[in-house]
């Protein structure tokens, strides 16, 4: 209902209309009943004036005054006719002083009226009238006993008032009948009024409402459209409406994107005028596929020329709308140039620091593969250095012993007690602390010193070894110790005599051979020679005996020479001052 | 005992680039009724058994122009069913083992006694008479 107060307008009908209600039945009541009064009035009035007319025809007639004389028996027969006629519930006549010469009821006749009103307004010629109420008094102060209208009509002869006609018509009934219908019309009225009054209030009241809420609507929808107007102006982003392939709306911020002094040099404007050749045709394709209704990207990135003809990059999100009834497309552009620069110092950057992160992995990788190499190679280091098959020490530059591998201390027999002992009190070689240190020479010398020793490993046992040294640098280069070597000759020096060994029974061998082989020769042809002499000779000849013995001894240099060739080791025995082989022993088998 | 036959069991063929030698195994091999061919070399030796039919070779190991190894493999390839003796002045067991493998029927060490000789010529016809008749 408040709402209606809200708008002038329904305010102002619910006000009239109100009004209305409140008037009409007013009117009703003031001004219509009274009127229809007013006009049964005028009507009785009239008729009042007619018939007294018509009366005064006969009242008057020749008279120039009314009077009580001059009203005949005829006369007054001729007035009775008609108050029966009209149903006159009264009837007066005056004479010009206000005399009641005539008067239906006898007891008035006589009665003069003194009101002013018989005086200023009868008497003047007009015709007076006035409503009386049942039981109220009348013009002449007399208590009616029906409602009437009593009305006063001057009878004027040759411009001058010669009396007057007062009628009364009851109107009782009719007022009645008139009452009842002005209170049937007017409940009506009112019933109608009210429930109009009700309609139009609901009415307004909706009205109100819709209008209210249009109103609400509209100032929203027009807060809305500001708020959409600034957003879209104070955008951060460029706006456009595309029509086909044209702008038909830029803000601001798409003048400054793309560097032009106002929208009109845009607007109107295909998409050519902003649009890389490059991206043309697909924004294009874009752009006109969407208004058509088909499904393409709706965010996408392009390439845009700015008015001065600079590249400029530019995000790009559209969608569908209607704009002014037509379908368009409605964009919305950022600058992305910066972004796309910066992307592009970043991918730079990240690219150089994956480089460097690869570098750096690769680095730490290497670190670590020679971490682990290094623990490795320590592991195999320390392995080689503690299963070689040669003692190994290492001794700072003040001899002591820094490390001593598994064989060194085996050959010595120590271990632990060896570590920083002086290298002469472990060792021992008998040229310890001398001139003929060989590790004093190593570390002032730029080259390993070798030497052959012979040690001493216990009582009885002496080891032929071989002793080099090297200085030993760390890795600024600068001299720390002494690597010192002891390999263990012992076999190489008994492989070295079973070599010479083998080599002296080899060039016996040989010389065997060639004994063997020379000596056959002849012995061959002695032997054949001296058999054929036995042959022929009889064993009493006495050449015979010699024969034989030479014989004899060409087959005992024959065994001699078959035991050089089945000679299997060297055997040698004394002989004189020196050694011979020992054929026999050579050549024997062993058992 | 058909001429043929007596003509098979007589040849010998004694190699040796050793004159003294070819002189004292001739001179013993006829004395004992022997026809006795020999040769100086390798090849010498190789052109009679083409020539003529000998079944019984003694070769000298060391020869100048191939070694007795050598000719001896040669004549096997010639003679399949010749016995073939090597006989050497010195020689090695490994030597040894290469004779009989290069096809050698014996081996005999020098100096060869008369008596051994004529022994091994019996001892290489017998089986050169019964390869002959197998």
């Amino acid at each position: 209902m408040g709402n209606i107060f809200k708008i002038n307008y329904l305010r102002n009908i619910l006000i009239a209309s109100l009004a209305l209600g409140v008037v009409l039945p007013i009117s009703v009541i003031l001004f219509i009943y009274p009127s229809f009064n007013r006009l049964l009035i005028k009507d009785k009035q009239d008729d009042a004036v007619s018939i007294a007319r018509h009366l005064a025809h006969s009242v008057v007639a020749d008279q120039t005054e009314l009077s009580r004389e001059s009203l005949t028996n005829e006369i007054w027969h001729d007035i009775k006719g008609p108050i029966d006629d009209f149903g006159l519930k009264k009837l007066k006549i005056f004479s010009k002083l206000g005399e009641i010469i005539f008067s239906t009821d006898p007891e008035d006749i006589g009665k003069i009226n003194k009101k002013s009103y018989f005086n200023d307004v009868v008497a003047k010629g007009k015709i007076y009238t006035k409503v009386v109420k049942k039981n109220t008094e009348s013009l002449e102060n007399q208590i009616v006993s029906a409602d009437v209208v009593e009305t006063y009509v001057p009878v004027i002869k040759d411009n001058s008032f010669i009396g007057a006609f007062e009628i009364y018509y009851d109107i009782t009934e009719r007022n009645k009948g008139f009452d009842k219908l002005i209170s049937s019309s007017s409940f009506v009225l009112i019933f109608l009024a009210a429930t109009l009054q009700a309609m139009i209030i609901i009415v307004l009241i909706k009205t109100g409402n819709n209008i209210l809420n249009r109103k609400q609507a509209e100032k929203s929808l027009s807060e809305s459209e500001e708020r959409y107007r600034t957003a879209i102006e104070n955008s951060n982003d460029g706006v456009s409406i595309l029509k086909g392939d044209r702008h038909s709306y830029v803000n601001q911020k798409f003048v400054d994107i793309f560097g032009y002094e106002s929208a009109r040099e845009i607007i109107g404007e295909p998409l050519s005028k902003n649009i890389h050749p490059d991206d043309l045709q697909r924004v294009t394709d874009f752009a006109l596929r969407r208004q058509a209704g088909e499904s393409v990207p709706s965010r996408y990135e392009l390439k845009g020329i700015r008015a001065d003809g600079e590249i400029v990059y530019i995000e790009v999100s559209v969608a569908m709308t209607t704009y002014k009834g037509e379908a368009v497309s409605l964009a919305y552009l950022r600058d992305i140039t910066e972004r796309k620069q910066a992307e592009e110092k970043l991918q730079a950057v990240n690219l150089e620091l994956d480089i460097t992160n690869q570098q750096l992995e690769n680095t730490i990788e290497r670190a670590n593969q020679m971490a682990i190499e290094a623990e490795y190679a320590y592991i195999e280091l320390n392995q080689i250095f503690n299963s070689t098959a040669d003692g190994m020490c290492v001794i700072d530059k003040n001899f002591n012993i820094l490390r001593i591998n598994n064989t060194l201390s085996n050959i010595l027999d120590i271990k632990n007690e060896a570590i920083n002992k002086k290298c002469y009190e472990v060792l021992e070689c008998g040229i310890c602390q001398g001139t003929k240190c060989q590790l004093t020479k190593a570390l002032q010398k730029d080259k390993c010193v070798e030497i052959e020793i012979e040690k001493k490993i216990n009582d009885s046992t002496m080891m032929p070894c071989i002793l080099s040294a090297k200085e030993f640098r760390n890795p600024e280069g600068d001299i720390v110790g002494i690597v010192v070597n002891v390999k263990d000759i012992t076999d190489r020096k008994k492989a070295e005599e079973e070599k010479l060994s083998r080599e002296k029974f080899q060039g016996v061998l040989e010389t065997a051979g060639a004994v063997c082989h020379e000596l056959n020769q002849p012995l061959q042809v002695i032997s054949l020679s001296s058999g054929l002499l036995l042959m022929d000779l009889a064993e009493d000849n006495p050449l015979y005996a010699n024969i034989k013995r030479i014989n004899r001894q060409v087959d005992r240099m024959g065994d001699i020479t078959g035991k050089l060739i089945t000679i299997t080791r060297y055997e040698t025995k004394d002989y004189l001052k020196g050694k011979i082989v020992d054929i026999d022993k050579a050549s024997m088998e062993v058992e | 005992m058909g001429a043929k036959e007596k003509h098979i069991l007589k040849k010998i063929l004694v190699v040796d680039d050793e004159e003294a030698i070819r002189f004292v195994f001739d001179l013993s091999l006829s004395e004992a009724g022997y026809d006795v061919f020999y040769a100086e070399e390798g090849e010498e030796a190789l052109k009679i058994l083409r020539g003529e039919d000998i079944n019984v070779i003694f070769l000298d190991l060391n020869l100048p122009d191939m070694s007795g190894v050598e000719l001896c493999r040669r004549i096997r390839k010639m003679k399949p069913d010749a016995s073939i003796i090597a006989i050497t002045g010195y020689a090695s067991n490994f030597e040894i083992v290469e004779c009989y493998a290069a096809g050698f029927d014996d081996y005999l060490e020098k100096p060869i006694s008369l008596d051994l000789l004529l022994t091994s010529v019996l001892k290489a016809f017998k089986q050169v008479k019964e390869v002959a008749y197998s």
